[in-house]
């Protein structure tokens, strides 16, 4: 970085700070969050560099060493046809964060235009829209993602499907919520008042205004994809074998765990690790960006 | 006095709340089952999935959805004897 552009947002603090500043600013004040956004980044460095920093092909069997312990060889031990745990665990990394990444877009792009729809226009087709969330809702989570992940097929890509369907009515009923809060704000009366048309006032007026809590649940939907798509792997109806996933690990080592824990321990870890470490993000983001808190 | 004036009032959290985990719980009942061999209705849609037998999963899935929404409905109604401010 340059000394220009710090010393101009120096300079934008000491004068009106714009809202996103006064965010970032409070963010990097808090401690879990910003250890969240580490391990959240260095997990997505791990996955983006797998092909360098990966000790060993994740798929290469070796017969001489079947469910060895970890070892310097070795550090996280061997799975049960020889493949390394280490290697497996960098490479099943990408199918989590694609999960987590892929079904949250999803997610957004199904569920925001339908709750700006319905918020905006309001009447029957809010009532139509909503009824249709309602029945949405109404099954489990996870329970909605095996469903459809059956009618799909099983694979990585249906599974984020899948994930993605399920969690679209989450954002659809925020959106709508937080649509029907800004559109008696005096802002919106007065951009309809100087002419602008409703498809202007919706992207331009409205959608700005909904971000924070939109960015907000994302990240908090995203530890939840990721648990979701570990579920299906586990269940076999994520990623297919041999292709490395956490979930599908824990899978096979569920009938070796008291012979092999290693091969249950890492990948657990994994999971855990990456979905606190998004949840303490997405908790300080909350946080951050209510600005009732000082 | 505590039952009646502070467990009344302390329980209305708690029930809103039980009524929006009964969703996880029946979601997690499926891996559990799996785990455990529970032959249960989260084993019954894992099996029904591998035999491609797409009606018992429409079933599996029709009941989870009736039972959840079932149990929401006597979360509410449990509100509304718990806190009479609610029944209008």
């Amino acid at each position: 970085m340059t000394a220009e552009p710090l010393a101009a947002a120096l300079i934008a603090v000491e004068r009106a700070e714009a809202p996103w500043q006064r965010t970032l600013r409070q963010l990097a004040h808090r401690r879990l969050a910003m250890a969240g956004l580490a391990v959240v980044l260095f997990f997505i460095v791990l996955a983006i560099l797998a092909p360098l920093v990966s000790p060993y092909d994740p798929l290469a069997t070796s017969w001489s060493a079947v469910r060895k312990p970890p070892s310097f060889a070795h550090p996280f031990g061997t799975d049960e046809i020889g493949r390394d745990v280490l290697a497996r665990i960098i490479w099943g990394s990408r199918a989590s964060l694609a999960a987590g990444l892929v079904s949250v877009s999803l997610a957004l792009a199904a569920g925001v235009p339908i709750g700006l729809i319905s918020g905006y226009l309001g009447g029957f087709v809010d009532g139509m829209l909503m009824r249709m969330i309602d029945a949405m809702l109404a099954i489990p989570f996870l329970i909605l993602a095996i469903a459809l992940a059956v009618f799909l097929g099983p694979s990585l890509a249906n599974a984020m499907i899948a994930i993605g369907v399920s969690q679209t009515p989450i954002f659809a009923r925020l959106t709508r919520g937080q649509v029907l809060v800004v559109r008696h704000e005096d802002y919106i009366e007065a951009a309809r008042a100087v002419g602008n048309s409703h498809h202007r006032i919706v992207l331009r007026h409205i959608l700005p205004n909904i971000v924070p809590p939109l960015l907000v649940q994302a990240t908090l939907a995203a530890a939840a994809a990721i648990i979701a798509e570990a579920s299906l792997s586990f269940l076999g109806l994520g990623e297919q074998p041999p292709d490395p996933s956490w979930g599908s690990m824990l899978n096979t080592a569920k009938n070796f765990v008291s012979q092999a824990p290693w091969m249950a321990l890492w990948p657990g870890l994994a999971i855990f690790l990456l979905v606190l470490s998004l949840n303490l993000f997405g908790d300080g983001l909350r946080d951050a960006l209510d600005p009732r808190r000082g | 006095m505590v039952v009646r004036h502070a467990l009344r009032n302390a329980l209305i959290p708690v029930v809103t709340l039980g009524a929006l985990e009964l969703g996880t719980l029946l979601s997690g009942a499926v891996l559990t089952e799996q785990v455990f061999s529970i032959p249960g209705f989260g084993k019954l849609i894992v099996d029904a999935v591998f035999n491609r037998d797409y009606a018992v999963v429409q079933g599996v899935v029709l009941c989870t959805a009736l039972a959840y929404i079932f149990l929401n409905l006597f979360a509410d109604i449990a509100y509304a004897l718990l806190n009479p401010r609610l029944r209008a």
